[in-house]
């Protein structure tokens, strides 16, 4: 019978705290730059200019349909390469993570967006609005509210997604992790003690999202 | 009469004096061919009924007149000034925002905005487009909300409203902005029958206020009622047009009698 032995990785604790502190600089950091990126791409998706738009999608659809772990490993590995410059890890992994996170962002700003009625900027233009007050006073505060579950889901994606950032040797939780168990040969509670406090921070923000859901619905 | 004459730009077929005017309009879905050369001018102060078959092209037409629907071909013409790409300095022309500054327009499934109240919705017109204080907003739209009977409703949201209720915020939100024209695309015809009279009645009062309106409807007996001239739309053309008496007691088109005897039934 294996018996359980926390002391070790107490003793680590301090370890664990910095690998979270990265974990949770290097989500809000790519979640920040996704969002800005990720309304660009929304907007060029929504432009109906046809090179902007075709240039929008293949972005989307390249990022959407290879893994995160391979995007990283070709940014950090191939990139250099092609460019001749060196890339640190912590710039290939946010620029990856923010890229990723984009692609989707701007499939769930685009759908919230086109998923209000068209009456509406009619009855805007109707009174006179232009193209942009339509958008900032009429479609946006409606498709924001409408889009929020999606966001925060995927952004609960995000933050387990920067595990993968290990790989390249960013010193995150999931990395911290496989440095303690290095150190302890205890490898049970090492990933253990990571996956509880993956849990304590997530699992707020997600019965958040439900709280935020069933206030939607309950609004329309 | 507030209408001014007519600039030098107005084509051949402006009958001096209107206040807006459709000038050969055509419109195409596609391959589908829907608005086949439209003319139409409309007085100051007058009310004209648009009537006609379903998919005649009525509210293709209608929107057509504050630009929402973009012609393939043909002009609309405000007060002499055709509305298209500003030349800069070109008093002939006139862009689509300040056309519908002028020309408000009620729709039939309302489109409130429903992440505003009452006062919110009437008057956002006035402070985002007209750039007025709010407090002048607030005033006109009270005055507007007041006339449509709903004062005691400024603070709802419009999902606490009925039907009738919400086209009657609709109309007062047109009416905020004091539009030279109103379009009406079948205002009613998304109401309980019960509710259907409310909103007629505001329409109605505007008539006799004589506020200019274009109106599209499927209650004849009202059109014949409230308008001066009654235009009957068929596959897209204007097929007949008159005085109510002349449309309803006498129609000389025969498509349009056989429209007529399904109402009369
Ligand atoms: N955005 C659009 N795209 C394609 N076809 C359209 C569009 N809008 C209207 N049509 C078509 O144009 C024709 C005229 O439609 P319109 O809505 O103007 O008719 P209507 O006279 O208002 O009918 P109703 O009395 O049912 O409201 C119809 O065949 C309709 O299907
Ligand atoms: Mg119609």
């Amino acid at each position: 019978m294996y018996t359980w032995s926390f002391a070790p990785i107490l003793q680590a604790s301090d370890l664990f705290l910095l690998g979270a502190w990265i974990t949770v600089v290097y989500t809000i950091g790519s979640i920040a730059l996704g969002l800005v990126l990720g309304l660009a791409v929304c907007f060029a998706r929504l432009s109906g200019n046809g090179p902007l738009n075709w240039f929008a999608q293949g972005f989307q659809e390249l990022f959407r349909c290879t893994p995160l772990l391979v995007q990283l490993l070709w940014i950090y590995y191939a990139l250099p390469l092609i460019l001749g410059i060196d890339i640190p890890n912590w710039a290939a992994a946010m620029t990856t993570l923010s890229l990723y996170a984009a692609a989707f962002y701007a499939e769930v700003f685009r759908g919230g967006i086109v998923s209000i009625d068209k009456g509406q900027s009619e009855a805007g233009a109707a009174i006179g609005m232009s193209g942009w007050q339509v958008m900032r006073r009429i479609v946006l505060p409606q498709a924001i509210r409408r889009m929020m579950p999606a966001f925060i889901n995927q952004s609960v994606t995000q933050f387990k997604n920067t595990s993968l950032v290990s790989v390249i040797s960013v010193a995150d939780l999931t990395y911290m992790a496989t440095v303690v168990n290095g150190q302890t040969y205890r490898p049970l509670e090492a990933y253990t003690a990571v996956a509880i406090l993956y849990f304590v921070i997530l699992f707020p923000i997600t019965k958040f999202a439900d709280v935020v859901e069933r206030r939607m619905r309950a609004g329309n | 009469m507030t209408s001014k004459p007519s600039s030098t730009s107005t084509p051949s077929s402006a009958s001096s004096g209107s206040l807006l005017e459709a000038s050969g309009i055509t419109k195409n879905f596609g391959a589908l061919k829907v608005l086949h050369g439209i003319d139409l001018a409309v007085k100051a102060g007058e009310v004209l009924s648009i009537i006609g078959p379903s998919g005649s092209g009525k509210s293709t037409f209608i929107r057509c007149m504050n630009m929402l629907e973009r012609p393939d071909a043909g002009d609309i013409i405000f007060r002499g000034r055709r509305v298209g790409p500003k030349h800069v300095g070109d008093a002939h022309f006139m862009g689509q925002g300040e056309l519908r500054r002028h020309v408000g327009m009620v729709f039939q499934h309302f489109n409130l905005f429903p992440h505003k109240t009452v006062l919110e919705n009437v008057i956002e017109g006035p402070v985002v487009v007209q750039r007025k204080s709010r407090a002048e907003a607030v005033e006109i739209a009270m005055d507007y909300i007041a006339k449509v009977g709903l004062a005691e409703k400024r603070d709802a949201w419009p999902n606490q409203l009925s039907g009738g209720q919400k086209q009657r915020v609709a109309i007062a939100r047109a009416l905020a902005m004091q539009p030279d024209a109103l379009l009406l695309d079948e205002v009613t015809s998304a109401l309980d029958p019960e509710l259907v009279g409310e909103v007629l009645g505001v329409v109605r009062s505007l008539a006799d206020q004589g506020m200019t309106m274009v109106i599209v409807t499927h209650e004849i007996s009202f059109a014949a009622d409230v308008s001066e001239r009654i235009v009957f739309m068929e596959a897209g053309r204007i097929a007949a047009e008159g005085s109510p008496t002349d449309i309803l007691r006498s129609p000389s088109n025969e498509r349009l009698k056989a429209f007529l005897s399904r109402f009369h039934a």
